[in-house]
């Protein structure tokens, strides 16, 4: 069946991409947002995208999947200027996403690719470009994270920061099959 | 609502990303300008673009909102591996660059943009992408972000510049969801698509969650000249102790030889960088029992006379909170003249390296018809 546009107000059952939690742009800054209602043994991934801007302070996005604040890991990747860089992580509370130095109006964007089915760690591929003041683009990264939980069903994230700004934007998308 | 075959000619507001523009040029172009588009509207785009050089001199591939020439307008942070330099630089430019360095007589270069595009701030842009060296080699792989400083025009274009020989240019937007006061459109709630669903949407048209271990893996009943694109992402999980490889093989083609990657990664404090021709092989080796690995990579799949090319992320041996390496690919497979009607995934070590509660999923792109 040919079809002109199309306005799904409900689930869209096809195994494409749609987006199940949007911020919209801040009209005001916040220093927490929780996205709930989430079902990651049954979404089993999930794509996240940042844009933040920093209107106070600094410092990196971290994200709690379930509220959790404990074993996770990551493993980076980082350019700054001319230096080329790696650190290793086990111990670490939170997976990070976009990071911002103290400078008002500074923009982040990241984008994370979550695998969320419980079963085994749950793991995490993102890359983020951060600290971007003017052409000054002044921080890259490659990450792969974990999280050692292997069981519990992930039904929430919530995402801290010093500041997500005005004009930030967080979406997270999942895909839903035909019945 | 239940509803068989689908296929949806205008717009998709579903909260996804839609493709709205695909052009594949065979001649020789000095410039493509996307247009009309509405950065404000859509606040996001993804910019794919697999394109040849067909001069003898280097050239270098700019995209560039409204067309904006201003030398002082764009800034880059980049990280790019070549042959065994890993490396990293911050600068200036007159555009964002497609990939971070020219590319040279007959090579090929594919990549993968992702631009944040509503006004209010600088806009944003993340870009992966690979270039040839010459047939069957990778150049070099490359990570940046880039920024362009303009916070107030609406993005109206996309110019694209840069002699190309062939090229093909994918532009898929971020759409409304139903809900959202610009959504258009018949209404509709929940749909439940059993039929094709076309609609210039990547779709997901294999999953396998693997009860049992495997050694090989087929998906079949691809079409990559009508595909056009494919996106796996897979979780491997491990039984084997040994040494294991993964390797992607369009229609099982296992001469390692046919193909080129460049590789960049992190382990630890150390950073490494290197350039093979030994297979398409993911970035999820020398496992261990009970290891994980996460797995992306976008693959370019039509014949359009050169490479196949693909870029690769991921995540690999996670232990407990110990994840041995992060790493970037760029992969070519220097078959230019046969479909690809089959991907197979397989280990070249101990049998059954994909592991009980691995997961592999195929997207396509599905365009409308």
């Amino acid at each position: 069946m040919n079809t002109g546009d199309l306005r799904v107000y409900g689930d869209l059952q096809a195994g494409v991409w749609q987006r199940i939690y949007s911020s919209g742009e801040l009209a005001a800054s916040a220093s927490s947002i929780t996205i709930s209602s989430l079902d990651g043994d049954t979404d089993k991934v999930w794509k996240l995208v940042i844009k933040r801007v920093a209107d106070v302070g600094g410092g990196s996005t971290f994200i709690k999947l379930n509220g959790n604040g404990l074993n996770y890991g990551s493993q980076w990747l980082t350019g700054e200027n001319a230096s080329i860089g790696a650190y290793r992580e086990t111990a670490g509370i939170v997976l990070y996403l976009t990071y911002q130095a103290a400078v008002i109006n500074d923009s982040a964007l990241g984008e994370m690719i979550i695998y969320a089915k419980s079963g085994t760690n749950r793991t995490v591929i993102n890359c983020e470009c951060d600290s971007i003041r003017t052409t000054s683009v002044n921080y890259l990264a490659l990450m792969g994270q974990t999280w050692m939980e292997t069981s519990a069903n992930i039904t929430s994230m919530i995402l801290t920061s010093t500041s997500f700004g005005s004009t930030s934007s967080i979406d997270l998308y999942r895909r839903i099959d035909a019945s | 609502m239940q509803t068989g075959d689908l296929n949806v000619l205008g717009d998709l507001c579903a909260g996804g990303y839609q493709m709205i523009y695909n052009q594949e040029t065979a001649g020789s172009t000095t410039s493509i300008n996307i247009t009309p588009i509405v950065g404000q509207t859509d606040r996001e785009y993804r910019l794919i673009v697999y394109g040849m050089n067909p001069l003898a001199a280097a050239q270098t591939y700019l995209v560039r909102p409204n067309n904006n020439t201003d030398a002082t307008a764009y800034g880059q942070q980049n990280m790019t591996g070549t042959a065994a330099i890993a490396a990293a630089v911050r600068t200036t430019g007159s555009g964002i660059m497609l990939h971070n360095a020219t590319v040279t007589s007959a090579n090929h270069i594919f990549t993968d943009m992702t631009l944040k595009s509503r006004s209010g701030t600088i806009r944003t842009a993340l870009v992966n992408s690979l270039s040839e060296l010459q047939p069957g080699s990778v150049n070099s792989v490359n990570l940046a972000g880039w920024s362009w400083i303009d916070t107030s025009a609406s993005i109206t274009s996309l110019m694209l510049t840069g002699v190309m020989g062939s090229s093909n240019v994918f532009l898929f937007a971020r759409k409304p969801a139903g809900s959202d006061s610009d959504a258009t459109g018949i209404p509709t709630g929940d749909l439940d698509v059993q039929g094709d669903f076309t609609a210039d949407v990547m779709q997901k048209v294999y999953e396998n969650d693997l009860t049992a271990s495997a050694s090989s893996i087929t998906i079949s009943g691809l079409d990559g000249n009508t595909d056009t694109l494919y996106w796996i992402i897979m979780r491997v999980v491990s039984e084997n102790a040994t040494t294991e490889i993964y390797y992607l093989e369009p229609n099982g083609d296992g001469t390692l030889s046919n193909y080129g990657h460049q590789w960049l990664y992190g382990t630890n404090a150390s950073i490494g960088a290197q350039r093979g021709k030994t297979g398409w092989y993911f970035p999820v080796d020398a496992n261990g029992v009970g290891t994980v690995s996460l797995v992306q990579s976008l693959i370019y799949a039509k014949v359009s006379g050169g490479p196949r090319m693909g870029i690769t992320g991921g995540a690999m041996r996670i232990t407990g909170t110990t994840i041995a390496v992060t790493d970037i690919f760029g992969h070519t497979w220097n078959n230019t003249a046969t479909n690809i009607t089959s991907i197979v995934l397989y280990n070249a070590g101990t049998t059954g390296g994909y592991g009980s509660g691995s997961h592999i999923e195929l997207w396509s792109l599905k365009k409308s018809t």
